[in-house]
């Protein structure tokens, strides 16, 4: 990890894909005479090297060695020639030789190291680091960890990979987006998420531009092939965020994507296969439970006869259905993804180039995410002192979307679609006019229908995404680096939905017409930058490089509110006659580019949305190295946002850090036990500027088709000229060590954050006719500490064990919150607030001690602690905490011989879950379903119930509403460790296939969330909600309501390399 | 590297930093693109139809306040319904224990307020346009304060006890806005709020600012119906009569003889005085501004949510079966369970009249009662009424009634007649406040919990809320 040493070596070559030209040998064979060049590789020590590419110069002729280290080229060119030799870590060498014809030459050759290449690099902010030089808390995550399983979006992967970062996977929905915060939470209603750099460019990364339509927010990060990716870091303090100014207080994830690599072409081609299902099912009553207890809740409330039903239903309609609407909404899902790639390198030209197709079935019945994606990246070499690099990425993702959650399906199934309810209609109905309204088969449509819902709709969000770059390097004199840089990132998104006529109006009796809606965005996010980087070497023992750069960012988006127009086409369908929907959009002549509603009735918008924003910024790093052992760094950056006030245009960040290595000095160097020994230490000050558009000018929106059909406008945002960044003051301090040869490597780092100006999505009192406003009022604290322990366990012949084990504390509290009260910013389902001196996410809730035996009623605590049956929300408290104490995982690799086995745990601890769905699955009797433990309800005196006694009657629960029900008896502990991945390869050697000869195969099978343990008693602890906006996403997660669960899965992938 | 440049070179870098940033600072007026749907406040209103615009806006959610959703937050705490069948914060509110998180209550209070908002936008501005002519801006400003007077009207009756409650009425009220202004303000008291109220209606309902002809927007007419209104809640009776009275004969409005519901569409009926309008676009596509009635009361509906209680029942379908007014109402079973529900809000579209010809016609025949004069008028008024709803006059009142009859007859009409709007408990709570025993549902008219409570965010130092705990 830290220092070059062949242990290390071996591990790397064991890795290295083997390089092969045969197909360009095979191309001359034609025309080429049998001569042969043969001979023996072997590494710096004397052993034989496999993998070593030896090639032709100015041909394509080549080969690779074996096992053995030994090559033979056949066909060589006669005369002199240039023989090259090269392997990733080692120097390329040229040896001349003569062949003649018909001739044999024999050329043995003995590697040597490269220095500098074996230095591991990590990506930093503008550039590149060597590893032991960096100052700041970085964690690389490499390209094999990200794609080890089949996750709905590349984010999913880094969990339990990176201390200090939390991964909580969105839920089993396709596509979704997972919650991913470094080192806690610091802002409570601007997002809290971490910048997103792809190849250079703050991407497009706003989860709330489909809002939460469905049960689910869209994923910008779906777009990205997890296969395209070569690494990602993840910067975590001041000192390697510092130099992203005002958008690097939550941490930046900086994703590199892959290079052509080497000499010559390889080729990678993977596939998987697989099925998902949920981690857990729903115990949901049957008919004939919920009329049981139904009818017991009817007696308790002292009525006779039989119980009233929902739906309209007769109690013998009743008897005779039995629905289990959680196996009408779950499945099994299928997965299956086709990636190809191709890698060339040469002297002048590397390329990367891949195609993916990926289906990613979830396990909702109808629900899947395809995502097509195209990537090409070139560096061309101009000369020696101008090189060009150009990426580009064209994808497609396709969301086959399904309600989830509290807009239906499954989330219908845990809820209002009872078991007594049909999925159709048994005999024919017509109304009391003896008009017909139901044919026998016809969808019922009296209460929730979640098959129905799913059949009698179309819903597709479609995504195309382009992440493009071009870069100029170029190097005017030794030691002076100028680059320029311009990154182009597109977004074209569309939630399409046909709803059928059916679906708006069941009878058949209704005029109703077929609505079909489309709700497009589209984003166009330009970035530029410039920067000259200047090494003064002169004296080696003193080296210092500045760097100084400008960037210029513009995005602007563009939306519909909504396009939709009813129509009578019921029988037909977008999905089945691809761009329908489009053309009937275009017949109206409401056109991507058209802003005027047409005069035909029939098509309307919603109206529009146009909003932009800009950066421009400067920023500086100076670092300084001393005799390779001490280093120093400072940063700055000054950053200017449309987002700012006019009275605070600007924001100055500046960041110092300073490393040591403790090693390089004389009292450890040569120690046998310690082999790298690091001490680091950072400060700065980061922003968060994450604030909606035009808060600092206020707003009028513009609306069309209002009142009496008139156009019309309304102030919507009064102007804030104060309004700025969120500031983190960040202090940090690590050790950086290794032992034993590197062979057991440790991080450990302690850091303290102070957010101040922390922004709240204020609500005033309600009569000032405004919703909400924005203002920089709260102060956060955020401490911790970070471990990674990395260690070969076992080292043998053929056997290799490698434990990867993180593990991160911290500590979050609310200091300020300004003038406001708690209830001032909220959470999703009223049940999260800002409580100073309390986490982000406080639950807020009343305390529930449990159900009276003499009475069977909840017994409650009031504010001074005393009981009692009625809930009021005076008495809330601040209880439990949405965010863990500690999250971490643990890596286990074992490799025997051609064999690996890993295992990916991980666990969070100290966190709660609300389960906020119980309210109605144990609470009052409802026309919700319920759950079966409400068996353990009170019955009469004397009972130790769980549940208080049944009723429809919810002031028999102290309360008028059964939503308002937010207690303590809902709150979980939300610890669990779970076996994210286990995983069994077989690495198959090179090998002929017919005439082809192939670098290797790897076999591979996965299990994902296979086993959890957890004391939660609801469906699966980890859990990210579908949230209404980032207030909602920082505060809330932890919380369910009818949250999909989890998916686990069982996948065969099939690497092969050529 | 000497000393100089290895410390001086961060400081210069700063300085060029700080210069060149200082000449972008106009790239960092980003404004909202002219595509879109959202545009600067110092360029939202220029012309005089910007400001028509910001009016529009301020009815736009008026129609979507009283949908429905004003209404029914009246009529729950009446004894007209039943418990609601969904047991949603409409049963907390039926259950006279509004939390600070009910979501009907706290959505109508925003939306009021929002209306208010608007219309006080409107206010501000007025000064702004060079192209309006005086008259367009009485006309505008007009229109403002009837929106404004309307929303503090309701907001005053539902959120605070009523006018009369205490000597002076100097009880606490709701806050009245002004402004645009973002700042926490306290309640002013019961007083105030109808001061403020009566003002707004002064300018409204004066000669040549509003057209007295009844449209989908206010006019002059529903200006002095909203006073009749306001008066009869003050107890001012001979006012609420003269008001009621010019009204009537303003010849804006005329009485229905054939329609038993006021619910009509694409029409508002000869008798709507000021009513919410859905536009029709296209045949059968019409922004129907109905949904917290039909989607509540809708008969046909498998779980109706509004069922009403079976004493309203029982005094909606007095007369002989088939009669128009008893085609309103039904009786449904299931399972032996009886439930009564009405059909007035089955038809997919009609339009929500706030102010009728009858209801002007019942005001003005109880304050004849009240007052002891022109009992002849009321005795024709409430005869009127009965024969379109029995379509007989078995039910008419003798032309001897006396004042009392008169006032019993009114009010039963009126439950009728207004039925669902919401003025069942404005009228109980005036008895209430004029000395009777009032008694809905167990509870006494002024109870805590006959008053809803604000929603959480508007509780501050200066704002209290209403008292907690129901009754």
């Amino acid at each position: 990890m830290f220092a070059n040493h062949d242990k290390s070596l071996t591990f790397m070559r064991s890795y290295a894909p083997r390089l092969c030209f045969l197909f360009s040998a095979l191309l001359l064979a034609s025309f080429a005479e049998a001569q042969i060049v043969r001979g023996l590789v072997k590494d710096e020590l004397g052993s034989p090297m496999p993998g070593v590419t030896v090639r032709i110069d100015g041909t394509s002729i080549g080969s690779a060695t074996n096992l053995d280290g030994e090559y033979t080229i056949q066909r060589a060119p006669t005369g002199e020639q240039v023989l090259i030799f090269s392997f990733i870590g080692y120097k390329q060498e040229r040896k001349t030789i003569n062949v003649l014809p018909g001739g044999e030459v024999e050329v043995n050759h003995v590697m040597e190291l490269d220095q500098e290449i074996l230095e591991e690099f990590v990506v930093v902010g503008y550039g590149v680091q060597r590893r032991r030089e960096v100052t700041g808390a970085i964690t690389k995550v490499d390209a094999k960890k990200i794609t080890d399983i089949p996750t709905p979006s590349f984010e999913a992967g880094l969990q339990g990979k990176a201390s200090g970062v939390q991964v909580t996977t969105g839920s089993g929905l396709a596509g979704s987006a997972s919650v991913v915060r470094i080192r806690g939470i610091a802002s409570i209603s601007a997002a809290g998420d971490p910048l997103y750099v792809v190849d250079g460019i703050p991407i497009t990364q706003d989860f709330f531009l489909n809002q939460n339509r469905g049960g689910m927010n869209n994923n910008p990060l779906a777009t990205i092939n997890p296969n395209d990716i070569e690494s990602i870091e993840v910067l975590k303090d001041a000192a390697a965020t510092g130099i992203y100014g005002s958008r690097g207080a939550n941490g930046v994830i900086l994703i590199t994507t892959k290079r052509g690599t080497g000499t010559g072409w390889k080729h990678n081609l993977e596939t998987r296969h697989g099925i998902s299902m949920p981690t857990a099912r729903p115990n949901m009553l049957n008919s004939q439970q919920y009329l049981q207890l139904r009818q017991e809740a009817w007696e308790n409330d002292g009525n006779v006869g039989l119980a009233s039903l929902p739906g309209g239903i007769t109690w013998d309609q009743a008897r005779r259905t039995n629905t289990d609407w959680v196996d009408e909404t779950v499945g099994i899902g299928l997965k299956q993804s086709y990636n190809y790639s191709a890698q060339f390198g040469s002297r002048n030209v590397d390329v990367f180039s891949s195609i993916g197709y990926e289906d990613n079935g979830s396990y909702l019945i109808g629900n899947s995410y395809e995502r097509t994606a195209f990537r090409t990246n070139v560096n061309y070499r101009v000369n020696k002192d101008l090189e060009l690099t150009a990426s580009t990425s064209i994808t497609r993702g396709v969301n086959n979307r399904v309600d989830a959650a509290w807009s239906g399906g499954l989330g219908a199934a845990m809820s209002n679609a009872l078991p007594i309810y049909p999925i159709t209609y048994r005999d024919t109905v017509r109304n009391s006019d003896g008009e017909l309204l139901y044919l026998p088969g016809d969808y019922w449509d009296q209460g929730a229908n979640p098959v129905r819902q799913r059949e009698l709709q179309d819903w597709r969000t479609t995504e195309w995404r382009s992440i493009n770059s071009i870069s100029v390097n170029y190097t005017p004199m030794k030691n002076l680096f100028i680059q320029g840089y311009v990154g182009y990132d597109y977004m074209d998104l569309k939630d399409d939905r046909y709803l059928d006529a059916r679906l708006l109006n069941g009878q058949r009796n209704s005029v109703v017409n077929s609505l079909a809606e489309r709700f497009p965005t589209w984003v166009n996010n330009w970035n530029t930058n410039g920067t000259a980087t200047y090494i003064d070497d002169r004296n080696k023992d003193h080296v210092l490089t500045y760097m100084v750069g400008f960037e210029y960012q513009q995005s602007t988006t563009r939306a519909y509110n909504r396009l939709w127009r009813q129509d009578q086409f019921v029988n037909s369908s977008f999905l089945d006659t691809p761009g329908l929907l489009d053309q009937r959009f275009q017949e109206e002549r409401i056109t991507e580019a058209g802003d005027t509603i047409p005069a035909t009735p029939g098509v309307f918008s919603d109206g529009t949305r146009s909003e932009v924003f800009n950066f421009i910024s400067t920023f500086a790093r100076v670092n300084y190295a001393m005799k390779d052992k001490y280093f120093g760094q400072f940063t700055m950056r000054t950053d200017g946002s449309s987002r700012f006030g006019e009275n605070n245009r600007y924001g100055f960040f500046p960041s110092a850090s300073a490393g040591w290595i403790i090693s390089e000095e004389d009292f450890l160097k040569g120690s046998e036990n310690v082999s790298f020994l690091k001490l680091r230490a950072g400060w700065g000050i980061t922003g968060n500027a994450a604030i909606p558009n035009y808060q600092q000018f206020g707003q009028y929106e513009l609306r069309q088709n209002g009142y009496n059909g008139q156009d019309f406008r309304f102030l919507a945002v009064r102007p804030n000229p104060d309004i700025r960044w969120e500031t983190a003051n960040i202090f940090d301090v690590g050790i950086e060590a290794g032992f034993f040869d590197d062979r057991l490597t440790t991080t450990i780092s302690f850091y303290n954050k102070n957010t101040t100006d922390v922004l709240l999505n204020l609500t005033p009192q309600p009569s000032t006719g405004f919703g909400n406003f924005w203002d920089n009022v709260g102060q956060i604290i955020n401490r911790g500490v970070e471990l990674d322990i990395g260690a070969i366990v076992m080292d043998r012949e053929r056997v290799l064990w490698r434990l990867d084990f993180n593990a991160a504390y911290n500590y979050n509290e609310i200091t300020s919150i300004g003038n406001y009260t708690p209830d001032a910013v909220s959470g999703g389902t009223n049940d999260t607030r800002v409580v100073v001196g309390k986490p982000v996410g406080t639950n807020f809730l009343v305390r529930h001690v449990g159900v009276d035996p003499e009475t069977g009623r909840n017994i409650y605590l009031d504010s001074d602690g005393n009981q009692t049956n009625d809930w009021d929300p005076i008495n809330r408290v601040p209880v439990g905490r949405v965010l863990p104490l500690a999250v971490g995982g643990l890596t286990n690799t074992f490799s025997f011989g051609r064999w690996e086995v890993g295992m990916v745990l991980v666990y969070s601890l100290g966190s709660n879950i609300y389960d906020s769905s119980s309210k109605r699955q144990l609470g009052v009797v409802t026309d919700w379903n319920m759950r079966d433990e409400i068996f353990d309800r009170w019955r009469q005196p004397g009972d130790q119930a769980e549940y208080a006694q049944l009723s429809l009657q919810p002031e028999n629960f102290g309360v008028g509403d059964p939503f308002q029900l937010n207690t303590t008896q809902w709150l979980h502990p939300g610890d669990y460790l779970r076996f994210r991945r286990l995983s069994v390869s077989y690495n198959v050697p090179s090998f002929k296939f017919g005439s082809l000869d192939f670098d290797g195969a790897i076999i591979t099978l996965t299990a994902m969330n296979f086993l959890t343990f957890t004391n939660f008693p609801g469906l699966d602890p980890e859990i990210a909600r579908d949230f209404e906006n980032p207030t909602d996403r920082n505060m809330s997660p932890n919380i369910t309501f009818l949250t999909p669960p989890q998916e686990q899965s069982y996948t065969i992938s099939f690497n092969l390399r050529f | 590297m000497n000393r100089f440049t290895k410390f001086k070179i961060p400081a210069i870098l700063a300085t060029a930093t700080m210069l060149m940033l200082a000449s972008c600072s106009d790239l960092l007026e980003q404004k909202p693109p002219d595509t879109g749907d959202n545009v600067l406040p110092s360029e939202a209103i220029r012309t005089a139809s910007d400001l028509q615009e910001v009016l529009i806006s301020a009815y736009d959610v008026l129609a979507n306040t009283y949908n429905g959703g004003m209404q029914n937050l009246g009529t729950l705490l009446t004894d007209d319904l039943d418990r609601p069948f969904n047991q949603d914060n409409y049963n907390e509110i039926w259950l006279r224990s509004t939390s600070i998180f009910n979501g009907s209550a706290g959505g109508v209070f925003f939306n009021a307020y929002i209306a208010i908002l608007r219309a006080n936008t409107v206010m501000q501005n007025l000064d702004i346009p060079e192209d309006l002519t005086p008259a367009e801006r009485a006309r505008i400003e007009a229109e403002a304060r009837f929106i404004r007077a309307l929303c503090h009207f309701d907001l005053v009756r539902l959120w605070a006890q009523p006018y009369n409650f205490s000597p002076n009425n100097s009880h606490p009220g709701i806050a009245i806005r002004t402004t645009t202004d973002v700042e926490n303000v306290g309640r002013n008291t019961v007083a105030e709020v109808y001061d403020f109220i009566l003002e707004d209606i002064a300018f409204a309902k004066q000669e040549g600012v509003l057209t007295p002809n009844v449209e989908v927007y206010a006019s002059q007419t529903a200006a002095l119906a909203l006073e009749a209104c306001v008066r009869f809640q003050m107890h001012q009776y001979d006012l609420a009569y003269t008001l009621a009275d010019q009204v009537i004969n303003s010849g804006q409005v005329m009485f229905d003889p054939d329609n038993v519901s006021r619910y009509q569409f694409p029409e508002a009926g000869s008798e709507a005085i000021f009513y919410i309008f859905s536009f029709e676009f296209g045949p059968g596509n019409v922004d129907s501004r109905n949904a917290a009635f039909r989607g509540n009361y809708l008969s046909e509906a498998p779980n109706v949510t509004l069922r009403l209680s079976e004493d309203f029942y029982e005094a909606a379908t007095l007369g002989p079966e088939g009669a128009p007014r008893d085609t309103l109402f039904e009786e449904r079973e299931i399972d032996g369970n009886f439930f009564f529900v009405t059909k007035l809000f089955n038809p997919e579209f009609f339009n929500i009249p706030i102010f009728t010809y009858t209801q002007m016609m019942l005001i003005r025949a109880e304050c004849a009662g009240e007052l002891n004069q022109n009992l002849d008028q009321a005795i024709a008024d409430i005869n009127a009424i009965r024969q379109r709803a029995y379509n007989s006059v078995v039910f008419n009142l003798t032309s001897s009634a006396s004042d009392q009859t008169v006032i019993n007859a009114a009010r039963a009409e009126s439950r009728l007649e207004n039925a669902f709007t919401g003025q069942r408990l404005h009228d109980l709570k005036r008895r209430g406040a004029q000395g009777e025993n009032i008694i809905i549902r167990g509870a006494t008219w002024d109870c805590p919990g006959m008053v809803l409570q604000f929603p959480a965010t508007e509780e501050t130092d200066l704002f209290p809320l209403n008292p907690a705990g129901g009754c």
